[in-house]
């Protein structure tokens, strides 16, 4: 049995919404602006900027919706706009890259500068410690990857796997980066993983 | 994500396997822990594209007085007499306003614009909107504004040209 994906629930409510039923368009937002906001924070942008940018986008969508050819890409259409207004928004309000980010931590706001980079995982009273342990090892290996893996992989984790290929296109990673083979970055998560005997003990 | 890695899983060029979800999985439950998305962030974005107009030119947040992130939801915790000041760039005019709590959930909204002339300024409200003339002083006070969502709206008198919109925030 198939379930529906990202992908196709959002390509459902946005044929509603263009057939005149605007019900559709705010089934839409529920469904796609969880996803934009890892999208668009992994760009290391605070939360009130990154909040600016997921409004414009859905805004954008409003207007241009008649534009999108395909109602299916609809999820790509909003991944790809989120993250060049993203882009733009890092550039216009700090001179700081976000590459540069994980050899500045401690000196900025930790809540300008993204997830990985800075975040220390909380304990929450009701997860067991060997949990803990074992996500605070998977933060330190993703920690050591490039920015761009990072973004990948924490917006990917968000999908399913037969959206991974598409969603990945749309953040602009090269075609074929992650979907039908694993690509660069979760192998090499995998690697630093293999490498960590902490890690294959657990 | 307790078992053994494969020795052979074929790296980059490798088909995607459960491992990989697992660990796909566990970074997911990382972020939502370390990052999760804020409360109300849906019923805000939907407040936003309900607006009326259609032409409109959303103004960037420049700056806020707060030094903590520049939350708009701090405004809520913020103690009594203290405001908040935001100011929103567009590329006709820049709007500040101050939020001061007058009461419990109860705010005041002063606001200043520059470069607008005279315009008609709108408080978007998830109820009844509030709208004023505003004159070459760019002066403007919305008084006993329940805790809600607000988004501000400035348009030409005549209704002329595009409006600019602040994005929807959070008293």
């Amino acid at each position: 049995m198939t379930t529906a994906t990202l992908t196709d629930r959002a390509e459902r409510c946005f044929r509603r919404y263009l057939e005149g039923d605007r019900s559709g368009f705010d089934d839409l937002v529920g469904e796609v602006t969880p996803l934009l906001w890892h999208v668009v924070r992994s760009q290391g942008l605070s939360s009130t900027a990154a909040e600016d940018v997921i409004q414009r986008a859905w805004l954008a969508l409003v207007r241009r919706a008649d534009a999108i050819e395909e109602p299916r890409a609809v999820v790509s259409w909003l991944v790809t706009t989120a993250k060049r207004d993203a882009w733009r928004a890092t550039r216009r309000d700090r001179p700081v890259r976000s590459d540069d980010l994980g050899q500045t931590v401690g000196h900025r706001d930790p809540d300008e500068v993204d997830w990985v980079a800075t975040a220390t995982p909380t304990r929450g009273p009701d997860e067991a410690v060997e949990l803990e342990d074992e996500a605070e090892r998977l933060w330190a290996h993703v920690q050591s990857l490039p920015e761009r893996c990072r973004t990948l992989l924490r917006v990917i984790a968000f999908a399913d796997r037969p959206d991974y290929a598409s969603i990945s296109e749309a953040l602009g990673m090269p075609i074929g980066s992650i979907g039908p083979t694993r690509g660069r970055c979760l192998a090499k998560l995998r690697t630093l993983l293999a490498d960590d005997p902490t890690w294959e003990t657990s | 994500m307790d078992a053994p890695i494969p020795p052979d899983d074929g790296g980059p060029d490798g088909p995607i396997d459960d491992h990989d979800e697992r660990l796909l999985a566990g970074l997911a439950r990382l972020a939502d822990r370390l990052d999760p998305v804020p409360a109300g962030l849906v019923d805000r974005a939907r407040f936003a594209v309900a607006l009326e107009e259609v032409e409109v030119e959303v103004a960037h947040l420049l700056q806020t007085s707060t030094d903590r992130d520049g939350d708009l939801a701090g405004v809520r915790s913020a103690t009594t007499d203290r405001s908040l000041t935001m100011t929103f760039a567009a590329a006709s005019v820049t709007v500040t306003v101050a939020v001061t709590e007058v009461g419990r959930d109860r705010f005041r909204v002063d606001g200043w614009l520059t470069g607008g002339g005279e315009v008609d300024v709108t408080l978007r409200l998830p109820d009844t909107p509030r709208r004023q003339r505003v004159g070459d002083d760019g002066r403007f006070v919305f008084d006993d504004v329940p805790a809600s969502m607000v988004q501000l709206v400035v348009a030409t008198v005549d209704g002329d040209g595009p409006a600019v919109v602040t994005p929807v925030f959070q008293l």
